[in-house]
């Protein structure tokens, strides 16, 4: 073993807010990726994932009662505001990485979970969300960011929540993914 | 900080992470970023470059993820490898994660903690100097210093990442020791070990000049 003492420059730490994005970034590209490894890539990709759409299982009548404490997916229960998250960790309490969205009829509006998806995927698109950043950004750069791929999730308190990443993200988070249209 | 405990190896993180489990990664990603990062930094990479470039390391161990080599279960020593290899073809490497870098945000110019050992301009000065006597070195001699030497890695280590034998090792580094002390002068690279193929210190903070 050799070491070198008195070299100049001892270790270093990633500057918070780089780690903190491109771990996001890297985490997001694994999930992608890692799963389309595992399956083959027939079915375009499709910008938004309604996780319920992609886990629909076929329940005859006697397992009803099974299917509806066990399904992946649940309706939106609580239509106030919605939750945008910047990268895909979920922890319960209100600190949460991302921004809430809350306009009257607009973020859950008449039930359609897709109009939360619209909103949380206007703010990743303006720069407002980004990767790992923690809560929203005010002045971005005035350019058209990428959007990733968004899932639509539900709070244990039954608000939605638009996590970046796939089908699988909310299972993978603890959570129920959101039906794509909650009856009002 | 790290979500799997110290108890899982970065071996089998690695096969989650193939799995699709980005937590697994992520893991993987908190327990050496800092080693990738200052690896960089000490093969002269500026304090934004060197973000860049851990960034690069992470996306092209993970485009090559089947080609990934564990040294008793760790990935470091790959990483670092990964590192040397990105930084010796920078540009070709940001050509290659130029959308992904993009998504980034701006790598900070300058240590948002004050360093003392970062802002000396004589240590700086020392570190460049260095990175380019290595970066003059035949590239197998590159590989082996920078293992060995700018990350702390033993030489066994090196020589199962590598896969070569621990004995090339030694003489790849007895080699470059001779190069790069016709290139600094015997104030900068000093052998004091038994054997003098190997160093203990690199006097490389310029107060070892004659």
């Amino acid at each position: 073993m050799t070491a070198i003492t008195g070299f100049p420059m001892p270790e270093q730490q990633l500057p918070a807010q780089y780690r903190a994005a491109l771990r996001s970034m890297l985490s997001e590209l694994v999930v992608t990726e890692g799963k389309a490894v595992s399956r083959p890539r027939t079915r375009p990709r499709r910008r938004y994932v309604l996780a319920s759409a992609a886990t629909a299982v076929v329940v005859g009548a006697g397992g009803a009662f099974a299917y509806s404490a066990l399904r992946p997916s649940r309706p939106v229960t609580d239509k106030s505001n919605a939750r945008c998250y910047s990268e895909a960790t979920y922890r319960p309490g209100e600190n949460f990485p991302g921004t809430t969205v809350a306009e009257p009829d607009s973020a859950t509006a008449k039930g359609q979970v897709g109009v939360a998806l619209d909103h949380c995927a206007a703010l990743w698109r303006a720069g407002i969300l980004q990767p790992g950043v923690p809560t929203a950004i005010h002045n971005p750069a005035p350019i058209q960011y990428p959007v990733p791929d968004l899932v639509a999730c539900v709070l244990p308190d039954g608000r939605a929540a638009i996590f970046p990443g796939l089908a699988g993200t909310c299972q993978r988070l603890g959570l129920q993914g959101a039906d794509p249209a909650t009856p009002s | 900080m790290d979500a799997f405990g110290p108890g899982k190896t970065d071996e089998e993180l690695w096969l989650r992470a193939r799995e699709g489990d980005g937590q697994a990664f992520a893991t993987v990603f908190d327990r050496h970023s800092d080693a990738v990062f200052t690896h960089c930094l000490r093969r002269g990479a500026s304090w934004a470059d060197a973000q860049d470039q851990t960034s690069m390391v992470f996306l092209e161990t993970w485009r090559k993820a089947g080609t990934l080599r564990f040294v008793e279960g760790s990935a470091r020593p790959w990483l670092l490898l990964v590192a040397t290899n990105v930084a010796r073809n920078d540009a070709r490497s940001r050509r290659r994660y130029a959308q992904a870098i993009a998504r980034l945000p701006p790598a900070e110019s300058e240590p948002d903690i004050a360093d003392e050992a970062v802002r000396s301009a004589e240590s700086r000065e020392a570190t460049a100097r260095l990175a380019e006597a290595i970066s003059s070195l035949r590239r197998t001699e590159q590989d082996v210093v920078a293992l060995c030497h700018l990350g702390d890695l033993s030489y066994a280590d090196a020589a199962e990442v590598l896969g070569i034998p621990v004995g090339t090792v030694r003489s790849r580094l007895s080699r470059a020791r001779k190069r790069l002390l016709q290139i600094l002068g015997p104030g900068q690279v000093e052998g004091s070990g038994p054997d003098d193929s190997e160093w203990d210190s690199v006097a490389a903070s310029g107060g070892g000049q004659p």
